[in-house]
C-alpha cells in the first residue's frame, strides 16, 4: 500500500489535473473538487475499496456512488489516471463530442450513476446495499454527498429507509465542506453540527478530517468493519472548500468560478509548492 | 410473432386483477421485487406472509421509493412500485426523470386512482395530468386499463417485455372488454367497429365511449388505446382510414393526454379529420361527489357529451 506522502503526491497530482482541465474548457466547479481529493485519493489508491477497471462489471465490486456529480473534475481525473478511460480524454473534457459532461452520466467508465441533480445517491446507494442483502452480496455502497446535497429531503428519506432495513453495507461521506453556491451553508440553513443528525436517524458515524489522508483511510478500514453493526455509518468529512489553493478555499465564488489566466498560474504556483 | 394473451383467472377488482397476477410472477422469480409507499392493496398480505423479502414498505416517501427502485434495478431486480398515482409520477417525477429514464431502467411503476377515482377525495387525489407528465419522460410505456382482464396482463407484458413503463390503475369492477385472443402487445383495439364516425378513449372512460355507441342511432365506433406510449400508429393510422370524425373522450385534462396524442398522430401524417375534444377543462377541481356526480358538473356525463357530440356532428354539417 502506498504511504501518507505518496498518496499526499496524489492527491496533488489531481488537484492540479482538475485546475488544468477547468482552464482548458473555461468550466467547472473546482471548490468542490479540491474539497473531496483527499476523500476519493483514499477510496480509489489504498486498495481498502474494491473498485479498479478490471472488475468494474464484477457483481462483487463495492460500489462508489458519486452523488455530488458536480464536483466531478477530481472524479475524472481520478478515473483516468486509474485507467478507466484514455487520459487524452481529460483534456476533452468541455469541449464539443467528448463523454465528459459537466456532471457524470452512468455512460463514463467507471462511473455507477448519473448524477448532477442533488439528493439522488443515497437511495439509489440504499437500494444497491438492499440488492446486497437480497443477493448474499458483500460488497459494501458508498455514497459521496456534499453537505449543502444535505438540503435535500430526498436525502432524509433515504436515511430513515437505511436505518429501517440495517443497511450496515451502506456508508455515506459527506463532504462536510459548509460552503454552497452562493454562501456557507450556516448562513441559510444551518444543518450544522451534521454528525449528531445523523446519529439522531439511527446511523453510526464517524468525524474525520476529510483532507487528512490518514484520517480517510482510518475511516474506510473502520466502513469495513463494520458489518458487526446493524446500522448504516456516515463519516462526516470535514474538509475545506477549495483545498489547495490558499485564494480559493472556503469562498463561496470558488463554487464554480472559472480561474483567469493569472489565477490560474498563480493557483498552480500554490499546487505546485 | 410476439404476444401476450390474457391470464386465465377472471378477476372483479381491478386492484386484485393487477397484483394477483403480479404475485404469481414474483412466487417463481425471486428478483421481483415489489416497493410500496404505504399504499395497501388485499393481496399485499400474500406477499408479506409468502414471499415477505420480496415486499417492501418504504414509508410514505415517493421520492426515496424511486431512487431505491433505481438501485435494486441496477444491481438486476425487476422492480415494481406502488402508491396513489399523482404520488409515485408528479412528486417523484425527477427522480424517475434522473434515476430510472436517464439510467434506461425496466422499473414498472403503478399508480392507484386514475381520473376522479379518488373524486371525493379533492383535487390533490385527482390524477388529471399524468399522462401529460409522463409521456415527456423519454423511453417510458403507459398502460391505462380499461378493464380487468387487460390489467390482469400488464403485469406479464411489463414482465415479458422489461421497459420503464407507467400502470394507471383504476379501481372497482367494470364490464369485460377483452377476450382470451387479444394480443397486448397491441396497444390498442377497436372495441366498436363504426361508420363515419369514432369515439377514441382509454382506461375506464372506453365504458362511457360504448355506452354513448350503443345510445346513438347513428355506428358510432369506439376505439381503447390501451397503450398510450409507444402509440401503435401503424394500426391506429388502419382503424382511423374508414373514419371521417373523431371524438377524444377522457378523464384527463383536455390538453396533453389523449386527445394530444392523437392530434399529435394527426397532425405528423397530414391527416384532415375532424376532432372533438372531450376532456377535463385547464382547471383544478373542486367538486366533491361520486364520479357520476362529478361528471355531470363537469359536462363529461353521458347525456352531455351525446349533446356535445350532436352539435359537433351538427356544425360540420352546416
Amino acid at each position: 500500500m502506498l504511504n501518507s506522502s505518496q498518496l499526499n503526491e496524489i492527491a496533488r497530482r489531481i488537484r492540479i489535473t482538475s485546475l488544468e482541465m477547468q482552464h482548458l474548457a473555461h468550466k467547472g466547479h473546482l471548490g468542490g473538487s479540491f474539497s473531496i481529493t483527499e476523500i476519493l485519493t483514499a477510496i480509489y489508491y489504498s486498495n481498502i475499496v474494491n473498485i479498479t477497471p478490471e472488475n468494474f462489471n464484477d457483481a462483487e465490486r463495492d460500489r462508489i456512488i458519486f452523488s455530488k456529480g458536480h464536483a466531478c473534475l477530481s472524479l475524472y481525473a481520478v478515473l483516468a489516471e486509474k485507467g478507466f478511460f484514455p487520459r487524452a480524454e481529460l483534456e476533452r473534457y468541455g469541449q464539443n463530442g467528448t463523454f465528459l459532461g459537466g456532471h457524470p452520466d452512468h455512460l463514463i467508465p467507471g462511473v455507477e450513476v448519473s448524477s448532477g441533480s442533488l439528493g439522488h445517491g443515497l437511495g439509489i446507494g440504499s437500494g444497491i446495499a438492499l440488492a446486497a442483502k437480497l443477493n448474499n452480496k458483500k460488497y459494501l455502497t458508498y455514497v459521496i454527498l456534499g453537505d449543502g446535497e444535505c438540503n435535500e429531503g430526498s436525502i432524509w428519506e433515504a436515511v430513515i429507509f437505511a436505518t429501517a432495513q440495517n443497511l450496515h453495507n451502506l456508508i455515506a461521506i459527506v463532504d462536510n465542506n459548509r460552503v454552497a453556491a452562493t454562501s456557507k451553508t450556516q448562513k441559510f440553513i444551518g444543518l450544522q453540527p451534521l454528525e449528531n443528525k445523523w446519529k439522531t436517524f439511527g446511523w453510526d458515524t464517524l468525524s474525520i478530517n476529510g483532507n487528512n489522508i490518514s484520517e480517510v483511510i482510518n475511516a474506510l478500514k473502520k466502513s469495513r468493519s463494520n458489518s458487526i453493526s446493524k446500522k448504516p455509518l456516515a463519516i462526516i468529512a470535514n474538509t475545506i472548500k477549495g483545498k489547495g489553493v490558499p485564494f480559493m478555499e472556503d469562498n463561496p465564488k470558488w463554487h464554480h468560478g472559472v480561474a483567469n489566466d493569472a489565477e490560474y498560474e498563480l493557483a498552480l504556483k500554490e499546487l505546485n509548492k | 410473432m410476439n404476444r401476450i394473451l390474457a391470464p386465465k383467472q377472471i378477476y372483479q377488482d381491478m386492484r386484485d386483477a393487477f397484483f394477483e397476477e403480479l404475485f404469481k410472477i414474483a412466487s417463481f422469480d425471486k428478483d421481483v421485487i415489489l416497493l410500496m409507499a404505504d399504499q395497501g392493496a388485499i393481496t399485499f398480505k400474500k406477499f408479506e406472509e409468502k414471499i415477505p423479502n420480496q415486499f417492501i414498505n418504504v414509508g410514505i416517501a415517493e421520492q426515496n421509493m424511486i431512487s431505491v427502485a433505481a438501485g435494486l434495478a441496477l444491481c438486476g431486480k425487476k422492480v415494481f412500485v406502488h402508491a396513489i398515482a399523482n404520488f409515485t409520477t408528479l412528486r417523484c417525477y425527477e427522480q424517475i426523470k434522473v434515476d430510472l429514464s436517464i439510467m434506461n431502467l425496466p422499473v414498472t411503476i403503478v399508480g392507484i386512482g386514475a381520473g376522479f377515482s379518488y373524486g371525493s377525495d379533492g383535487p390533490t387525489h385527482h390524477a388529471n395530468q399524468d399522462i401529460a407528465a409522463m409521456r415527456s419522460i423519454p423511453g417510458i410505456r403507459i398502460l391505462n386499463a380499461s378493464d380487468n382482464i387487460s390489467l390482469s396482463t400488464f403485469p406479464h407484458l411489463a414482465y415479458q417485455f422489461p421497459k420503464l413503463t407507467y400502470i394507471r390503475l383504476d379501481k372497482g369492477n367494470y364490464p369485460t372488454l377483452y377476450n382470451k385472443n387479444h394480443n397486448f402487445l397491441d396497444g390498442i383495439r377497436e372495441i366498436i367497429k363504426g361508420k363515419d364516425i369514432v369515439i377514441i378513449s382509454t382506461g375506464v372512460m372506453v365504458h362511457q365511449a360504448v355506452r354513448i355507441a350503443e345510445q346513438s342511432k347513428t355506428k358510432v365506433g369506439v376505439i381503447d388505446i390501451y397503450q398510450l406510449k409507444p402509440l401503435n400508429e401503424k394500426k391506429l393510422l388502419h382503424l382511423l382510414s374508414s373514419y371521417k370524425k373523431i371524438v377524444i373522450l377522457e378523464e384527463h385534462i383536455a390538453y396533453g393526454g389523449l386527445a394530444t396524442i392523437v392530434a399529435d398522430l394527426l397532425a405528423d401524417y397530414s391527416l384532415g379529420k375532424d376532432f372533438l375534444r372531450i376532456g377535463l377543462p385547464d382547471e383544478n377541481t373542486f367538486i366533491y361527489g361520486d364520479r357520476d356526480y362529478m361528471h355531470e358538473k363537469i359536462g363529461i356525463s353521458n347525456s352531455k357529451i351525446i349533446r356535445r357530440i350532436e352539435k359537433f356532428i351538427k356544425k360540420l354539417n352546416k
